[in-house]
C-alpha cells in the first residue's frame, strides 16, 4: 500500500487574498504541500502561512535564501529568527506574465496532540527577466494541536486565479521485512 | 490502481530516550529510500548517518548553513559518517534522501535538510564512498539521545 495519499486540491478561480486548505484529515502521519502562487503585486511582500485559527504569536522561522538578477552575482543571505503569527516565504516580483512561484512543504507529526509541529519549506521563484529566488526554511509551530487547516495569506495583495494548493498524507507502516533496533 | 511507488518500510516512535535507531534487512526492490526524523535531542547533538555498519572514513559531504548570525558553506569534508546538523530541544526534523541505494556499480549519494528553527536551516549532500547496495541504515548521536516521542521513518521509492 501506498505511503503517500492524495488528500485534497484547491485552485482558485478568481483572484482571492487567501488560499485555505480546510477539513485535513487526522488518519495520516506527515504532510506534504505543494504550492503554485502568483500575486498581484510586485512588492515582494511575503506570504504567510498558519494552521487551523491560531494567528498568535506562536511560530518562528530561519531561512537560507539566494537571489540573482540578470547580469549580477548571485547573494546569498539568511533571515534571523522571525517570530511572527505565521510561518511564511519570499514571494517573489513576477513581472513575467504567466510564471508562478513553486513551494514546498513537509510537516511531519502533523496529526500529534502531544508535540510542537516543525516546518520544512522549500521555495523558487524565477521570473526569466529581472531576477530569481530560492528558500529553504525551517519552522516551528508551538502547540500541540494537530494541523487541521493549513491557509496562506499574502501580506500585501491576491493571489490570482490558477493559484493552487495540492495537500498529500503520508502514512507510516512497516514493509518488506525492515527490522528496527 | 496505479502500482503503489512510495512504501514506508518501517517506522519507530521513541518511547524512552535513545542514542541509536538502525533500520536493517533493507530489501534492495527500490530504488531511492528517504529517511525522516522528526524530534528532540538533549543535549544539543549532531544527527549521524552511517550505511551497512560501516565506520570507516567512506563519507563525505559539502553543506550550506543559516545560522542565527551567520552563513556558513563548506567544502568538501571527509568522516566516518555523514553529519545531518545539529538537533536541541526545540523539534528539528531531518529529511534525507539517497538516490539509488541498491545500485552495485556506483557510490552512494544523498541530499538532505536539516530544520532546527533555533540553531539553523542546513543543506547539505553527500556521498558513500562504496558500491554496496544500502541494506542498513544507522541513524545516531554521538554524545547525546533522542528523547522520547522523536520518531524516524524510512520509505522506499520505486522506479
Amino acid at each position: 500500500m501506498s505511503a503517500w495519499n492524495f488528500i485534497q486540491r484547491v485552485e482558485l478561480g478568481s483572484s482571492t487574498t487567501t488560499l485555505a486548505l480546510n477539513n485535513i484529515p487526522q488518519t495520516y502521519d506527515d504532510l506534504v504541500i505543494f504550492y503554485s502562487t502568483r500575486v498581484d503585486n510586485n512588492t515582494g511582500d511575503p506570504s504567510n502561512f498558519y494552521f487551523g485559527t491560531d494567528s498568535g504569536n506562536n511560530y518562528a522561522m530561519r531561512m537560507l535564501f539566494g537571489t540573482s538578477s540578470v547580469g549580477s552575482a548571485a547573494n546569498a543571505n539568511r533571515l534571523s529568527q522571525y517570530n511572527a503569527w505565521a510561518i511564511w516565504w519570499m514571494q517573489r516580483d513576477l513581472s513575467f506574465a504567466n510564471t508562478f512561484n513553486n513551494v514546498s512543504v513537509y510537516i511531519p507529526n502533523y496529526s500529534s496532540t502531544t508535540e510542537y509541529k516543525t516546518v520544512s519549506v522549500d521555495a523558487v521563484g524565477e521570473d526569466n527577466a529581472a531576477g530569481s529566488e530560492k528558500q529553504i526554511g525551517a519552522g516551528i509551530w508551538r502547540s500541540n494541536s494537530p494541523v487541521t487547516a493549513v491557509t496562506v495569506v499574502h501580506y500585501n495583495g491576491n493571489f490570482v486565479a490558477n493559484s493552487s494548493a495540492t495537500v498529500y498524507g503520508i502514512k507510516r507502516g512497516s514493509s518488506g521485512g525492515v527490522t528496527v533496533s | 490502481m496505479p502500482t503503489p511507488t512510495y512504501i514506508s518500510l518501517a517506522t519507530v516512535n521513541l518511547t524512552t530516550t535513545d542514542a541509536s535507531v538502525t533500520f536493517s534487512n533493507i530489501p534492495a526492490t527500490y530504488r531511492d529510500l528517504v529517511l525522516v526524523f522528526d524530534g528532540t535531542a538533549s543535549p544539543d547533538n549532531n544527527g549521524n548517518v552511517q550505511f551497512n555498519g560501516d565506520t570507516a572514513a567512506n563519507y563525505s559531504d559539502i553543506r550550506m548553513i543559516g545560522y542565527p548570525t551567520d552563513l556558513f558553506t563548506s567544502s568538501a569534508e571527509t568522516g566516518n559518517s555523514l553529519i545531518t546538523g545539529a538537533i536541541s530541544t526545540t523539534r528539528t526534523n531531518i529529511i534525507m534522501n539517497i538516490m539509488d541505494y541498491s545500485a552495485t556499480d556506483k557510490h552512494k549519494t544523498t541530499i538532505s535538510r536539516v530544520n532546527n528553527q533555533a540553531l539553523g536551516v542546513i543543506a547539505r549532500v553527500g556521498r558513500w564512498s562504496s558500491n554496496s547496495p544500502v541494506n542498513e541504515v544507522r541513524f545516531f548521536l554521538s554524545t547525546s539521545s533522542m528523547q522520547a516521542g522523536s520518531t524516524l521513518t524510512l520509505y522506499g521509492i520505486g522506479a
